[in-house]
């Protein structure tokens, strides 16, 4: 595991709230690389389907969105996706989960962050990958 | 050499900063309102890992460099320089404080 990883899942384990700055592109816009995000502790329950979870993904930490909570035999599996990706990640079981993202800032603001329902009703990944290529090619 | 006869110590009320050991590393990350930064690690190497272990109380910094002087085989003048040093940075994060000097 990497040191970030295994820092950050030892201090949201002990209730703390971290923040760091986040790296890739995989949920613009809602986060945008270089952002400052804040993650907090929570509680399987507490978790409802637009959540950005942070959670363990090998030996690092990834801050995707959950899409839907499936059943897995006996166990709750969580489905999260990054918001321009368009598949989901491998199914993530509730002790891989670090915490929730709670704040988002931009340039020293804080950015308003909606649980977006990816049923459908939400931006289409498709369209997702396009204003990101748009984004790139602008930049 | 003011600063080998002073006593230093953990500024450590429980709510500062959060110390993990990974890899042999001592990290160390400040707190602020029950949110640890991330993007401020403090990074110590076996010395400096060795150093903050021996803080667990307060203690001479003239201790501190006879021990690493015997534990690392450098000269008592250079630990006792090094340790003033370090220990200086630490005070400036705001990590420890100095709480007295030796008789």
């Amino acid at each position: 595991m990497t040191r970030f990883a295994a820092l950050a899942e030892h201090v949201v384990g002990t209730g703390m709230s971290i923040r760091f700055r986040a790296s890739g592109d995989s949920m613009y816009p809602a986060i945008l690389h270089g952002d400052v995000i804040t993650v907090a502790p929570v509680a399987a329950h507490e978790i409802v389907r637009g959540d950005i979870l942070l959670f363990r993904d090998g030996d690092r930490v990834r801050a995707h969105r959950l899409v839907r909570v499936v059943a897995y035999n006996t166990e709750t599996r969580f489905r999260l996706r990054g918001d321009t990706n368009a598949r989901c990640d491998a199914p993530v079981a509730a002790s891989q989960i670090v915490g929730r993202v709670e704040a988002v800032e931009r340039d020293g603001r804080a950015i308003a962050l909606h649980a977006t329902p990816s049923n459908g009703l939400g931006t289409s990944a498709t369209i997702r990958r396009y204003l990101m290529l748009c984004r790139r090619l602008l930049a | 050499m003011q600063a080998s006869s002073r006593i230093a110590r953990r500024i450590d009320d429980g709510q500062s900063f959060v110390t993990r050991r990974i890899a042999g590393e001592t990290l160390i990350l400040p707190v602020t309102g029950h949110v640890a930064n991330l993007d401020s690690i403090y990074v110590m190497n076996d010395v400096g890992t060795r150093i903050w272990e021996l803080l667990e109380a307060p203690t001479p910094v003239e201790r501190i460099a006879d021990t690493l002087s015997r534990e690392f085989e450098v000269s008592p003048e250079s630990a006792i320089g090094d340790v003033a040093e370090f220990l200086n940075v630490l005070r400036e994060r705001g990590l420890i404080d100095y709480i007295g000097e030796t008789g």
